[in-house]
């Protein structure tokens, strides 16, 4: 299974992606929102997991890309700093099958993973 | 043409009878040294800048790998194979004589814990304190300057080191504003709700941001421990006071009410109107007589909290003291008293028409606009 990390954060990202591959997922990491549309066309991801603030393109856009009507309708996985409720909405009303706030646990991350792996 | 030619004249006249052309070469001579000397000088800063900055970024790439192995350690195991490989014994033999790169791992530490929880959490702590990073952030709360201490305190608190509480206790009531207020937030983060009692001794203020900052700290806590708030309640410190208000009226503490009473009649405004608005939460109706009472005494922006909280609590015994407020003088006072009344009465409508003229402004607005307002 392909999932894909957009995350700007270096130690943020390298840990997410350790702790996946770990758990024997093949991951892609990228470090801005404008490379995570790009990644998402050209590798095909399975799953995405990107964060909200990220430089050129925000994770909510990114999440309003995949979930567009007639895209593949690929599990997206929000992680933010931002636990406000208005945010936190926008995020699933754009169709985010889940959402993180940071502080988390990448022990938690992988089991919501796994959780959403079963139904991708 | 005219004020050129006599400019020339001016400066040759100058310079024939004032400066000598050997003397103005020296001079030239000398500026031209100065202005080398500062070229050489900032390209030597530009130079060890672009140097720092660059190995900032190649101790930073190092450490993002080293931190995130280490993040998703699970076993003691796991964590001591981490500190065997070459790489990590590397980094710490560097860190042991390298002040610079043990500042940017401590920064990158900090972060880390920022975004992480968890076991993540636990082994970054654990690592800050195997690699002895604490004595070098516990030296700069001691040494530094008032930002560096504030960092430091920072570093401390943020790494979950408990055991240096007292030392960033002592600065609970610094006389710099930004180390105390970055104290006052490390010891709630390090022990909750006990933290609180530095309000027993906190002399200087606690600015209304800081007290959003505590509260924020105190409620990612479990452990809810109020013993103090009756004693900050009378504290001599309004801002103790003040906050010990939010902390009843956020949790809502019925066994202060006695000291919520008293501090109506608070010296301090700020306090008066924190008092009002704890009330509120912790509401009895014998509140509502000492209300009325206080009402002749207050400024009008206290009276017309007062006449907010009547909103909601007003009985049949207040009607008649709120329909005198509808000839007050202020405005904004008369406009609370006719909104009170129409929450709490259901005949609103005709007891304000017999106490003022309904065809003059401002009732011929207000009147339509307030039972719009109670249809809602």
């Amino acid at each position: 299974m392909k999932i894909l990390v957009a995350e700007d954060e270096p130690i943020m990202l390298k840990t997410i992606a350790l702790r996946l591959r770990k758990d024997g997922y093949d991951v892609i990491t990228v470090d801005n929102g404008r490379e995570a549309i790009e990644q998402i066309d050209q590798q095909n991801p399975d799953l995405i997991i990107t964060d909200i603030m990220m430089p050129y393109s925000s994770g909510l856009e990114i999440v309003g890309k995949v979930k567009a009507p007639g895209q593949r309708n690929i599990p997206v996985i929000v992680l933010s700093a931002m636990g406000q409720e208005n945010v936190v909405v926008e995020a699933f009303n754009l169709g985010a099958d889940d959402y993180i706030t940071k502080p988390f646990s990448p022990n938690e991350l992988s089991m919501r993973v796994k959780r959403l792996a079963k139904t991708a | 043409m005219q004020v050129v030619s006599l400019f020339n004249y001016v400066t040759f006249f100058l310079l024939d009878a004032v400066i000598d052309p050997v003397q103005l070469l020296a001079i030239t001579l000398v500026f031209v040294c100065i202005i080398a000397g500062m070229l050489f000088f900032i390209l030597l800063y530009l130079i060890r800048r672009t140097g720092r900055s660059m190995r900032r970024r190649s101790l930073r790439e190092q450490y993002s790998n080293c931190i995130s192995e280490l993040a998703v350690c699970e076993t003691n195991d796991e964590l001591q194979s981490f500190l065997q490989q070459p790489e990590t014994l590397t980094i710490t033999a560097l860190l042991q004589h390298d002040a610079f790169a043990r500042r940017i791992i401590i920064t990158e530490l900090l972060k880390t814990v920022k975004n992480m929880s968890g076991n993540a959490a636990a082994n970054v702590c654990w690592f800050y304190e195997q690699a002895g990073l604490q004595h070098d952030s516990l030296f700069r709360l001691q040494k530094g300057a008032w930002h560096v201490k504030a960092r430091a305190i920072q570093e401390l608190s943020g790494l979950r080191q408990n055991k240096y509480i007292a030392k960033i206790y002592r600065h609970t009531n610094n006389s710099n504003e930004l180390v105390r207020n970055e104290a006052r937030t490390a010891v709630i983060k390090l022990t909750g709700f006990e933290g609180l009692r530095f309000l027993d001794v906190a002399t200087y203020p606690l600015t209304e941001w800081q007290q959003l900052c505590l509260l924020h700290e105190l409620s990612l806590h479990s452990n809810r421990i109020f013993d103090g708030v009756q004693r900050w309640l009378q504290s001599p410190n309004s801002s103790v006071t003040e906050f010990a208000l939010r902390l009843v009226e956020v949790y809502h503490l019925h066994a202060c009410y006695p000291n919520v009473i008293d501090c109506l009649k608070h010296a301090s405004k700020p306090v008066r109107k924190k008092a009002i608005a704890a009330l509120k939460e912790i509401y009895t109706p014998s509140a509502n007589e000492i209300l009325v009472e206080r009402f002749e005494y207050e400024d009008a922006d206290v009276q017309i909290l007062i006449l907010q909280l009547l909103q909601e609590f007003a009985t049949e015994a207040e009607q008649l003291f709120l329909l005198q407020q509808l000839t007050h003088q202020q405005q904004e006072v008369k406009v609370a008293a006719a909104r009170t009344v129409y929450h709490t009465q259901p005949a609103a409508e005709q007891l304000i028409k017999q106490r003022v003229n309904a065809d003059e402004y401002p009732w011929t607005v207000l009147l339509p606009q307030l039972k719009q307002e109670v249809a809602l």
